[in-house]
């Protein structure tokens, strides 16, 4: 018999299980090892000298090998039988983690000479606690899901000591006969890590061989391969390797049926997963799924190799399985054994846990009723337009056409990529059956939500109380935050908020790498890239301010633990802010200009909110309720630091000082400290809430483990004190939850702003609006204005802004002539604003004032009432309606949108300049098309002899065919796109007004769409193909064969 | 952890929680100090003053000319009328729009063109039949219309008066001044050159207090329209003071009050601009007291509290006149004549008037001189000590030989020089003999024009702020001069540098 043992990553342990072989009362046992690098090992590491050094200690007389890398257990095992010559021996595959009874051997061999089984495996228990059960074999379902058989915990009280079929036993110790092995194949030399053990025992059954598990043979396992190896996700490869060896093992004749059970199982998981947490493993199996049925080629030689071993039928195999759901099976069994546990254990510790479960569910239930509460009028009365919240209308597919197209038709337009949100969104109305409405009120009542869970998921790298996981998650749950986000319509605030705690894990994770190794570091920055980027896409300045973050993290851990501590983290956020802008590109060169800063951070208006430090503090927008009672969170978290130990410490310090850094940046906003514009305090704000939420969770966990049980002083009152503290800002949470809107205003500027038509019969029209920035219902821009205010300014098309118009429209000929009127108005130096910005299509100017959100009547925002003042004596824009809200002009310069341009008109349209179009009387020009739909490639005019004009910046790609001959576009008054239309056409003729999409805008789409794919993939370790397996190289060794022994020959026969 | 670490991070906590702290304090300015700065655009500054001219290169310029009389429906006489006189000093041709309001009709449109340093005189009642004719004049050119200046003349049978045209319309003038004694008539030209209807509300002050006709309470100015009311027919007939306050509910328009005097102490008529902003510190620069006119200065308070005005005389040696206070009740007018004021001096003197306390105030300065045959009313508004400046310029021409054609005051401590140049075909040149006019700090100075200069359009530089008064001589009807303020030069380089 040959023992082989495959020693991996050194271990404490090794010794044990030499001592155990050695100890064997089976006599001929041949020790072979195979010694593989240990991670970030080289051949030349000490580590493998002192290992070798160990084993000839205690067996002299075994046979070592030193393997180049690490290809895999079952791969390396495999060498064993390469090595040994002969078919009438047995193999003992052995983990270098298993120590065996000293009768164990004997026990196995006995056992398969009596039974006639072709593999065989011991009882495997605890290693530390060998009273407690850890498998007698396993179950295996026609999925390939595995039963454990024994429960987690479960004591060995002789339950399971009969020896008994099995459809496997684990790889950490099995007796195969050697020629039943050879001829199966041995293991797969495609499964490298998990699942083995599965695939090797599924082609024995197909020929026939029985697997049994022998209890009598006693082994313990210590079972912690990811402890050791952390680069191996253990979990997602077995599922990977279990979908290929059904897929593998299946007889033709089922193939297609397991294929629909493996998908509907891995669908049906997938959403259940969302709520258990499962959702990665389910995607996994769905990606193994297709990813190996892609691979046909591949699949169909497994399939040959394997099934040509088949001699019995696959529902004698059936038997041998799981009946029904390996998975439900052990899941209802699990449940029993706890209900059985439940009324066996200690009183007072049960008492504990159910103490701990009921804090849990009492924060999710509150939590669970509060959002369900909070948002009731959301869902069913619908959000409100205010802020940012403009009406989703377009479908997933005018969305994509706008991203396809490579023409961005925010503000005037432009010949620019459109911004990766479009397509973000465009597939998110995709998947919502195309109900854009549903995916904005989703959105807004789910973000908050995300963020929630988030921190509680977060909660599980920081401490193993839940008690305390549930207080962060509370406190982050209380922040008015988020709701103040929907009361005044924030995307970019709830964006941050839901995203923060994940963020918060990823550096967790990034920074608890043990041995960070670069693939490492590339995994876990496109994860976190994934999500910048996806932010990004909304909101361009969550990249710097996560930046800030990190370093502010990173700040308190080299602080607390040493600069070495930081292990991966400064590479995995470098690579997150790499990935998050790749994931944006092109769109993200929009941001490649010399004001860079002033387009991340949005629209400048110059001054600070001035809001005060205390409603800076308390997240406070204007429309919570008690917000000041969140005040108490700092103390919570200045409280942590004070009583926290260890561990704790550690977290208190990053939460108290991301609370502090971010808190300290928002006033700086506000009060406009620095004297250039930072991000939105909203956005700041949430990494401090974020902290604040940290600190919640270290102060309990240290109240739980530093606090309680010390020697009594005042850290005790102070934590308890701290503790109860938590529960103040409770009310203000169920206060501002009882509208059922989170204080969003019913009615806002949108109700009065319908009163402006869409596509009205005279002609398509712009809406420009003025003022404060934070009023403009579109993504401002701000021009630069006398004093420290700038103006904001916003333009949509007719009617209420759309999604298109929340990007910073791109800097273009159109724009810098609107800019040039506004300066002109701003500064008084001409009552002919209207007529310069007539050629744009500019017929209403409105002024908002109070939006019901972030201006109130209680407390207003700046309003510029000298823009007002210059307004008011304009010559050409009417009054058309005025209120404390509200103020908008018509000019009775406008010029259609698409217009068929007067003859003074056509005239004027030869010139560029300012001076002629304050002289220039435009009136007159005629709609050439309504209805409009900018960021459509092709649409339908109707002309006459003269000028087109359309409102859209010059480019060469515009194009207009009339009766199958093309008009080349040309400038129009130096701003606008016009067609000269030969007097040979007849009037009324239809054309085609066309933009031609570059080439390179195809490549780009199509670039962006795989890197988005590429980075979904590998981050989440949907991998498309598999890792192909390393060569065994064996770097030491004679060749000498070897042979069994003598005693081995004789089991077959038996 | 050692201890050393824990210290380490418990001060770096500290820290981040002072600046907090810092950042709120090193940043934060007053909320209330914030909101002045909300006013981003110059208009309203600009509208708050009398017509001032500016060298700031703009896109175009738009002057709106208060009103000529023209006799009524059916007048054929030729008596009554006017023109605007445009000036071009810059160096580029001006295209311009001229739109004429006249009362009951739609607007009339025609276009100018003005050469480099040139004037063009636009003959505003050609071809128009009503009571009175007002204009828009929107110019601009190559380089844009800054430095064109835009006045007026209004041609009557008791003679000329003569107005420079506003800068923009306001929401609300205000008349310090009025006088309907004897049945003089006393006009509000109301112009609208807006595309929307204004609402105003007019209300007036006589010696018997205030009066809101309720007609004028609510009175539509159409779009685009001239409107003409009639003080005497509101109840005002026979007043000798008559202040007016018109604001608008809505929208912004340019108020004229034309006047013709026919006794009580008044004769002549003129057509003046009103203020479209209240003040807290003017100068009335009176021009010489020898020949004892009849003068007087109308200080009216249009605020809703009581202004303490203080009433200085200064401007030479000669000046004894102790320093006045005048209480000016909210929307009243107070009435200071100089024949009351003991200790005046009968060389040039000027009268400044501050407000200590209380609503800004409104400013008006009547002059009745006694000629030959009769007398000869002049009213002009009180300067602002906002329209402080180091240039002036005018489009309304001065002869040859005219003793005492424009009165310099320098405003300020520092002695001055002022120049003359002549604008005309041939560039900017300075005139000869008015190269180096001594102008004392607080005094003003009498500048007359040398024989054989002619000076078509004209600008005053001096070395300090000044103030500049023209004394344009009525050729026509009772004669004797009109006070007319320059147009100063705002927002150039010299005046940036002066009022730093």
């Amino acid at each position: 018999m040959v023992a082989s043992v495959v020693v991996a990553h050194p271990h404490p342990c090794l010794e044990a299980t030499l001592e155990a072989l050695a100890a064997q009362d089976y006599p001929h046992l041949t020790h072979v090892f195979f010694v593989v690098d240990a991670p970030g090992g080289a051949t030349s590491d000490p580590r493998i000298d002192a290992t070798i050094a160990a084993i000839t200690a205690v067996l002299p007389g075994a046979i070592v090998r030193n393997v180049v890398g690490n290809p895999g257990y079952g791969p390396t095992q495999n060498e064993a039988a390469r090595m040994v010559e002969g078919d009438n021996g047995l193999f003992l595959f052995l983990h270098d983690d298993v120590a065996l009874a000293p009768n164990a051997v004997s026990a196995m061999v006995a056992e398969m000479g009596v039974s006639n089984a072709a593999l065989v495996g011991p009882k495997l228990v605890d290693w530390d606690d060998p009273s407690l059960l850890q498998h007698v074999g396993l179950g295996v379902d026609r999925s390939g899901e595995v039963d454990p058989v024994v429960l987690p915990g479960e004591r060995d009280q002789e339950q399971h000591d009969a020896v008994g079929d099995v459809f496997c036993v684990p790889s950490a110790c099995m007796l195969v006969r050697a020629d039943v092995f050879r001829r199966v194949g041995g293991f797969s030399s495609e499964i490298d890590f998990g699942g083995e053990e599965i695939d090797l025992c599924w082609r024995l059954h197909l020929t026939g061989g029985r697997v049994m598990v022998v209890p009598s043979a006693v082994a313990r396992h210590r079972e912690r391969f990811t402890e050791r190896n952390a680069e191996v996700e253990l979990a997602t490869l077995r599922e990977r390797h279990r979908v290929q060896t059904v897929l593998a093992g299946t007889a033709s004749s089922r193939f297609a049926l397991i294929v629909a059970l493996l998908v509907g199982l891995s669908v049906v998981e997938a959403i259940v997963g969302v709520f258990s947490r499962r959702s990665k493993r389910a995607l996994v199996a769905l990606a193994a799924v297709f990813g190996t049925l892609v691979r046909f080629g591949s699949l169909r030689r497994r399939r040959e190799k394997v099934q040509s071993l088949r001699v019995v039928s696959d529902a004698e195999i059936h038997d041998l399985q799981v009946q029904g759901s390996a998975r439900v099976v052990s899941f209802l069994r699990a449940r029993r054994a706890r209900a059985d546990a439940k009324r066996l254990e200690n009183r007072i510790a049960a008492a504990e846990r159910e103490k701990r479960a009921r804090t849990t569910i009492a924060v999710f239930a509150f939590l669970g009723a509060v959002f369900v509460v909070g948002a009731r009028r959301l869902v069913v009365d619908g959000v409100t337009f205010v802020g940012q919240f403009v009406p989703f209308t377009e479908s997933w597919r005018s969305l994509g056409a706008a991203y396809r197209l490579g023409w961005w038709p925010g503000g005037f337009g432009s010949a620019t990529p459109a911004p990766t949100g479009t397509a973000l969104v465009g597939v998110a109305t995709f998947f919502s059956l195309g109900n854009p409405a549903v995916v904005r009120t989703i959105a807004v009542v789910g973000l908050g939500v995300v963020g929630v869970l988030g921190m509680w998921w977060f909660g599980r790298d920081v401490t193993q109380s839940a008690r305390a996981r549930a207080g962060g998650t509370l406190a982050y749950a209380m922040v008015p935050l988020h709701y103040e986000a929907v009361a005044t319509g924030r995307w970019s605030v709830l964006a941050a908020y839901a995203t923060v705690p994940w963020v918060l894990l990823a550096f967790s994770r990034a920074n608890d790498v043990l041995t960070a190794t670069a693939a490492d570091v590339l995994r876990r920055a496109l994860r976190l890239g994934l999500v910048v980027g996806a932010v990004a896409a909304f909101e361009a300045s969550f990249i710097p301010v996560m930046v800030v973050a990190a370093i502010a993290y990173m700040l308190a851990t080299a602080v607390c633990t040493g600069v070495r501590s930081l292990r991966g983290l400064p590479g995995v956020v470098a690579g997150s802010v790499v990935v998050g802008l790749l994931l944006n590109f092109p769109w993200i060169g929009h941001y490649v200009r010399s004001d860079w800063w002033s387009l991340v951070v949005g629209a400048d208006p110059g001054v600070g909110r001035n809001e005060g430090i205390l409603r800076v503090l308390s997240f406070d927008s204007g429309r919570a309720a008690f917000a000041p009672a969140i005040l108490v969170l700092y103390g919570v978290a200045a409280v942590a630091v004070v009583v926290a130990r260890d561990a704790r410490f550690v977290w208190a310090v990053r939460g108290a000082i991301l609370a502090a850094v971010f808190a300290a940046l928002a006033v700086a906003a506000d009060s406009r400290l620095f004297g250039f514009p930072l991000p939105e305090t909203g956005v700041l704000l949430a990494f401090a809430a974020g902290g604040l939420a940290l600190g919640v969770i270290a102060l309990l966990d240290a109240l739980e483990n530093d606090v309680r049980g010390a020697r009594f002083g005042w850290r005790q009152p102070l934590a308890a004190l701290a503790a109860l503290a938590v529960l103040v800002p409770v009310i203000p949470l169920a206060v501002n939850a009882a509208d059922g809107r989170w204080n969003q205003p019913r009615s806002s500027l949108d109700t009065l702003l319908l009163q402006l038509a869409k596509n009205p019969d005279e002609g398509d029209y712009r809406i420009l609006y003025l003022g404060h920035p934070d009023l403009l219902p579109a993504a401002p821009r701000t021009l630069a204005a006398e004093g420290d205010l700038r103006l904001g300014y916003a333009v949509t098309d007719d009617g209420i802004a759309t999604l298109f118009t929340q990007w910073s429209p791109q800097q273009t000929s159109t724009v810098r002539t609107l800019e040039n009127a506004l300066s002109h108005l701003v500064s008084g130096d001409t009552p002919r604003v209207g007529r310069l910005v007539a050629p744009l299509g500019v017929r209403y100017v409105v002024v908002p004032r109070i939006d019901g959100a972030r201006s109130t009547r209680n407390r207003p925002v700046a309003v510029p009432e000298g823009l007002v003042q210059a307004l008011r004596v304009q010559l050409d824009l009417r009054r058309q309606y005025e209120s404390a809200d509200l103020l908008i002009y018509e000019n009775t310069a406008w010029v259609p949108t698409v217009a068929q341009l007067s003859v003074a008109g056509a005239q004027a349209s030869t010139t560029a300049g300012m001076d002629e179009l304050v002289l220039a009387d435009l009136r007159g020009a005629t709609p050439a098309k309504v209805g409009f739909v900018p960021g459509r490639a092709t649409q339908r005019l109707e002309v006459e002899p003269g000028v087109v004009n359309v409102a859209v910046p010059p480019s060469p790609r515009w194009t207009l065919s009339i009766d199958g001959s093309r008009l080349a576009s040309r400038p129009a008054f130096g701003a606008t796109t016009g067609f000269d239309i030969p007097d040979t056409v007849a009037p009324g003729s239809r054309a085609t007004l066309r933009y031609d999409r570059p080439l390179l805008q195809v490549a780009f789409v199509v670039a962006q769409f795989a890197m988005w794919c590429f980075a979904l993939f590998i981050a989440f370790g949907l991998r498309l193909r598999h890792r192909r397996p390393l060569p065994v190289r064996i770097e030491q060794g004679d060749d000498t064969p070897l042979t069994f022994g003598i005693e081995s020959r004789g089991i077959e026969s038996r | 952890m050692s201890r050393a670490r824990r210290i380490s991070a418990l001060c770096l906590v500290a820290l981040t929680a002072v600046g907090i702290v810092v950042a709120d304090r090193a940043g934060r300015t007053d909320r209330s100090e914030v909101l002045p700065a909300e006013a981003v655009a110059r208009a309203d500054a600009a509208a708050a003053l009398p017509p001032v001219a500016s060298d700031l290169a703009v896109t175009s310029s738009a002057w709106y000319c208060p009103g000529v009389p023209l006799g009524g429906k059916g007048y054929v006489g030729t008596d009554h009328g006017g023109d605007a006189i445009v000036a071009n000093p810059t160096d580029d041709e001006l295209t311009g729009i001229i739109t004429r309001y006249v009362d009951g009709t739609t607007p009339l449109t025609n276009t100018i063109t003005v050469a480099p340093r040139d004037n063009v005189v636009v003959d505003l009642d050609e071809g128009v039949d009503g009571r009175y004719v007002s204009a828009l004049i929107e110019l601009t050119g190559v380089n844009g219309a800054g430095g064109a200046i835009v006045e007026q003349r209004a041609d009557f049978p008791a003679g000329e008066s003569y107005q420079s045209c506003a800068n923009a319309p306001s929401d609300a003038w205000y008349f310090a001044d009025g006088f309907t004694a004897s049945d003089s008539n006393q006009d509000l030209v109301l112009t609208n050159p807006l595309v929307d209807a204004t609402v105003i509300n007019v209300r007036f002050v006589t010696k018997d207090g205030e009066r809101a006709p309720s007609p004028l309470q609510g009175y539509v100015l159409p779009p685009q329209s001239l409107s003409v009311i009639e003080i005497a027919d509101q109840g005002a007939r026979g007043e000798e003071l008559v202040g007016v306050e018109i604001r608008a509910q809505s929208g912004a328009f340019i108020a004229a009050r034309a006047q013709h005097y026919l006794g009580t102490g008044r004769l002549g008529y003129t057509l003046k601009l009103g203020a479209p902003a209240a003040h807290t510190d003017w100068w009335v620069v009176t021009g010489n007291y020898a020949g004892k006119p009849a003068e007087q200065i109308d200080v009216f308070n249009p605020g809703e509290t009581d202004s303490l005005v203080s009433v200085l005389f200064s401007g030479s040696d000669a000046v004894a006149a102790q320093p006045l206070s005048l209480v000016v009740p909210s929307h009243r007018v107070v009435s200071v004549s100089m024949a009351n004021v003991a200790g005046l001096p009968e060389s040039e003197f000027v009268v400044s008037l501050s407000v200590l306390e209380g609503d800004p105030v409104v400013v008006e300065h009547v002059v009745t001189r006694q000629l030959d045959k009769n007398a000869a009313t002049s009213v002009d508004l009180g300067l602002p000590s906002a329209m402080a400046a180091t240039r002036w310029r005018s489009a309304i021409g001065v002869d040859s030989g005219r003793e005492r054609a424009l009165l310099v005051f320098n405003v300020t401590g520092v002695d001055a020089t002022a120049s003359v140049a002549s604008i005309g075909p041939a560039g900017r040149l300075p005139a000869a003999g008015l190269e180096l006019i001594a102008v004392p700090a607080g005094r003003p100075v009498y500048v007359s024009i040398p024989d054989g200069l002619d000076l078509v359009q004209y600008e005053v530089t001096a070395t300090q702020p000044v103030l500049v008064v023209r004394l344009v001589p009525r050729t026509t009807g009772v004669g004797g001069r009109d006070l007319v303020p320059a147009l100063p030069v705002l927002g150039t380089r010299g005046e940036s540098e002066s009022s730093s």
